[in-house]
C-alpha cells in the first residue's frame, strides 16, 4: 500500500504522465482519483502541444482552405451587380472561352458567373499565397480607361505596374532592353489580355515562356492558352473593372497584414 | 531563368517540376510561387463544348406584340416601378395563360381588350401607316396647315431681354503691396 502510494505521488510530476498499466490497483478509490488527475494532466499537455503546432507555419497555411479570407470579398450577387457576365457579341468569340459562356442572348455571351466565381475565389487566393511569402507581384493592362486606377493601386499597396506599351522582349530579351539582368515579377496580373483589338497582350506569352504565373481576367474574345489562373469576366466596362482592382487592392493588403502578423517580415 | 522557352509544351509546373528533377534549378532557388501552385493547381475546364442560345417562354409573345403594335410611349430606362407597355403586355398574357379561362388561340386579343380597358392606347402597325399616309397626301394638298411651328431654342433667344449698359468702367483688383520686379532678377541681394 506504502509502496503504491509512494508510486503515485512520484507519477504526479508532468515527466510521468504515462500511466502504469502494471500497476496493481491496490486502493480502488485512490486509483480513480489518480487516473481522473493523470488525464487531466495528460489532455492538459497534449493541448497544450497542439496549440504550439497550430501556431501557423508558412507551410500549414497552404492546407487552410481560406487563409486569407478572400472569399469573404465577393459574392455572386456583386459579380451580377458589376457587370461581370456581359461578354462580347458571340461572332468576337475566342473557341478557347466557350466552356465559360453561359449562352447566346441576342447575339451577345453571357458569362457563367457559377464558374467565374469559384475561379476568381481561387486565383485571389493563390494571388495571397504569393503575396504572403513576398512575392513580387506586377498589374498589367493596356485598357486606356483604367490606366491611372491600375497604376494608382499599385503605388498604393507597394507593387509593380506596367500599363504603357509593351516593348517587345521586356521579359525575354531584359538584358538588352534594360542594360542589366532583371528582376522577374513572382506573379503577373492582366487587367486586360488584348493589347489591341487584334492582338493578344504580348506579356502573356513572355510571362510564360519566363515561367511566371499568371492571372488573367479574360473577356469572351480572347485566349486563355497561355494564361495559368484565367478568371472569365467582362473586362471592358467601368463597373467591372473597378470590382477586380479592388478585389486585387484588398487582398494584397489582406496578405501583406498576415505577412506582419504571423512574423515574415 | 534557366529553363527552355517552349511554353506550348506543357505546363508551367510541369516545366519547372522538370527543371528541378533534372538538377537545372535547385530545391532551395526554386521559385517562391513553386509550392503554391504545386498545392493550388489551375481548376480543369469544365466540360462544354458548344453554347446554347437563352430563350424565355415570353420572347414568342413579345415578339408578336411589336410585329403588331408600334410602341406607343418612350420608356424610362432609370425607372423600375412603372412598367412598358410591352412589359404589361406579357404580364397579362402569361397571366391570362396560366389561368386557362380563355382558348389559347384567343389570348392575344383577350389581352388587347384587357389592355384597352385599362386605358392603354395601342396603335398597330397598319393604322400608322395608314395615318402617315393621309398626312402626308393632306401635307402635299394644302401645305399652309402644316407650317414649322418657331422653334423652342429661337423663340425663347427672341424673347430674351437685351443686357443692360454699363455706366462706369468695370473694376479691376489692384494688388496692395507692390512688389519690386527688378530686385527679383538682379543677382546680388541687399
Amino acid at each position: 500500500m506504502a509502496a503504491s502510494l509512494r508510486k503515485l505521488s512520484l507519477s504526479n510530476s508532468v515527466s510521468h504522465i504515462r500511466p502504469n498499466v502494471h500497476n496493481q490497483p491496490t486502493c480502488p478509490v485512490r486509483q480513480i482519483s489518480c487516473d481522473r488527475t493523470l488525464l487531466a494532466k495528460f489532455s492538459d499537455a497534449h493541448r497544450q502541444e497542439l496549440e504550439k503546432e497550430a501556431q501557423p507555419s508558412v507551410e500549414s497555411t497552404l492546407l487552410h482552405k481560406d487563409y486569407f479570407g478572400v472569399k469573404k470579398l465577393v459574392t455572386l450577387q456583386d459579380l451580377f451587380h458589376a457587370r461581370v457576365h456581359l461578354g462580347h457579341n458571340a461572332g468576337l468569340r475566342h473557341v478557347s472561352m466557350t466552356p465559360f459562356i453561359f449562352g447566346e442572348r441576342q447575339s451577345a455571351d453571357i458569362i457563367n458567373l457559377e464558374h467565374t466565381l469559384p475561379l476568381l475565389h481561387h486565383a485571389l487566393n493563390v494571388f495571397a499565397h504569393i503575396v504572403y511569402r513576398g512575392g513580387i507581384v506586377l498589374f498589367l493592362s493596356r485598357n486606356m480607361q483604367i490606366l491611372p486606377w491600375v497604376e494608382r493601386m499599385a503605388k498604393d499597396v507597394g507593387e509593380y505596374s506596367h500599363c504603357r506599351p509593351w516593348k517587345r522582349g521586356t521579359f525575354t530579351d531584359a538584358a538588352n532592353v534594360f542594360g542589366t539582368l532583371p528582376i522577374y515579377p513572382d506573379v503577373c496580373v492582366f487587367f486586360n489580355t488584348q493589347d489591341t483589338v487584334f492582338e493578344v497582350h504580348r506579356g502573356i506569352v513572355e510571362s510564360a515562356k519566363l515561367l511566371v504565373p499568371t492571372i488573367a481576367i479574360v473577356d469572351t474574345n480572347c485566349d486563355i492558352s497561355n494564361v495559368t489562373y484565367p478568371v472569365p469576366g467582362n473586362d471592358d466596362s467601368p463597373a467591372s473593372q473597378r470590382l477586380f482592382i479592388d478585389l486585387f487592392r484588398k487582398t494584397t493588403l489582406l496578405a501583406k497584414e498576415k505577412r506582419k502578423e504571423d512574423g515574415l517580415v | 531563368m534557366a529553363g527552355s522557352r517552349r511554353e506550348a509544351v506543357g505546363s508551367l509546373l510541369s516545366r519547372m517540376i522538370g527543371l528541378l528533377k533534372s538538377g537545372a534549378v535547385k530545391q532551395e532557388d526554386r521559385p517562391i510561387w513553386y509550392d503554391i501552385v504545386k498545392a493550388l493547381p489551375p481548376k480543369p475546364l469544365p466540360p462544354q463544348n458548344e453554347v446554347p442560345k437563352i430563350v424565355y417562354p415570353e420572347d414568342f409573345v413579345r415578339v408578336h406584340f411589336h410585329r403588331t403594335f408600334v410602341e406607343t410611349s418612350p420608356v424610362r430606362l432609370t425607372d423600375d416601378k412603372t412598367k412598358s407597355v410591352s412589359q404589361r403586355f406579357v404580364d397579362t398574357y402569361l397571366d391570362l395563360l396560366s389561368k386557362k379561362v380563355v382558348p389559347p388561340a384567343e389570348i392575344f386579343d383577350k389581352t388587347v381588350e384587357l389592355l384597352k380597358t385599362e386605358g392603354i392606347k395601342l396603335q398597330t402597325v397598319q393604322e400608322k401607316q395608314e395615318r402617315d399616309l393621309a398626312r402626308r397626301q393632306s401635307i402635299a394638298t394644302s401645305p399652309e396647315k402644316y407650317t414649322q411651328p418657331e422653334d423652342d431654342f429661337t423663340s425663347s433667344v427672341s424673347r430674351m431681354e437685351p443686357p443692360p449698359e454699363r455706366s462706369s468702367p468695370p473694376k479691376f483688383r489692384t494688388p496692395h503691396v507692390k512688389v519690386d520686379l527688378d530686385s527679383l532678377y538682379s543677382d546680388d541681394k541687399k
